[in-house]
């Protein structure tokens, strides 16, 4: 049976922030913010939803004086966005076979 | 991005978006500028200290160097790491290698500095000639990588 898509993770910021952090070990907030191109607060709600579904680990410390947040992706949410990502493939593969079909 | 207003994706567009958050986070970055010359000093003031220690026939302090120098080193690297980009990347396929030859290196540079100096000058001054080789071939060593990883990512 194909498994489904997580509800979570269709959302763009989502998964742009878990894909970007399933590639990988750890990164900081900043870092993470300009690579998906998105605003503090945009992050900020990202990062609390997939944090509470445990898909994603915050780490607070210092570089030097500056507070630093670190972001991580756990192995639940790097499970998560394997199966995402293969269901999404699949998805893909099988419009691409009704397609051919058509043509 | 907005999270107001979801934009709707198809299948097609979220794996590309996935695609392209995973490449941009596993693209390899350079070390910190800092961490070549650290680590080449570390290898020298290692290297002239336990000549002091062998000259002074302090043995013991030539094993308590080489021990705090390890993990020390391993916490710089580490430091670096963290530092390349704010992000913390896993190894990029293909510098397994790369990092294996400049341990050959670090170590053959040392070795035959180390031979050919105290030979002539006596054990003191092998070890600290060890120590600067070592330290020149890994700054000399990590510029190159550091050049390989940039062509890479301009490579895409």
């Amino acid at each position: 049976m194909p498994g489904a898509l997580d509800p979570l993770l269709q959302h763009a910021t989502r998964l742009t922030v878990l894909a970007f952090l399933g590639a990988c070990r750890e990164a900081e907030f900043g870092a993470v913010r300009d690579h998906c191109e998105v605003s503090d607060s945009v992050l900020s709600k990202a990062a609390a939803a997939l944090e509470e579904a445990g898909y994603l680990a915050v780490r607070k410390g210092y570089v030097g004086k500056r507070p630093r947040t670190w972001l991580a992706a756990t192995r639940e949410g790097r499970a998560a966005l394997a199966a995402h990502l293969l269901e999404l493939q699949r998805l893909v593969a099988a419009a691409e076979a009704a397609g051919a079909r058509q043509a | 991005m907005s999270d107001s207003v979801p934009p709707p994706l198809s299948a097609a567009e979220a794996l590309r978006l996935a695609e392209r958050a995973g490449a941009a986070a596993r693209r390899p970055s350079p070390a910190p500028r800092w961490y070549g010359p650290v680590i080449a000093a570390g290898f020298v003031v290692c290297g002239i200290a336990a000549g002091q220690a062998i000259a002074a026939h302090q043995i013991w302090l030539v094993s308590l160097l080489g021990g705090a120098w390890g993990p020390l080193s391993g916490l710089l690297a580490w430091f670096a790491a963290r530092g390349s980009g704010g992000v913390q990347r896993q190894s990029p396929p293909g510098m397994a290698g790369p990092v294996v030859l400049i341990v050959l290196a670090v170590s053959a540079a040392m070795l035959g500095a180390m031979a050919l100096v105290g030979w002539v000058g006596g054990v003191q001054w092998g070890a600290a000639a060890g120590g600067v080789a070592g330290g020149a071939v890994f700054w000399a060593a990590s510029r190159a990588l550091d050049r390989r990883i940039l062509r890479l990512r301009e490579a895409g």
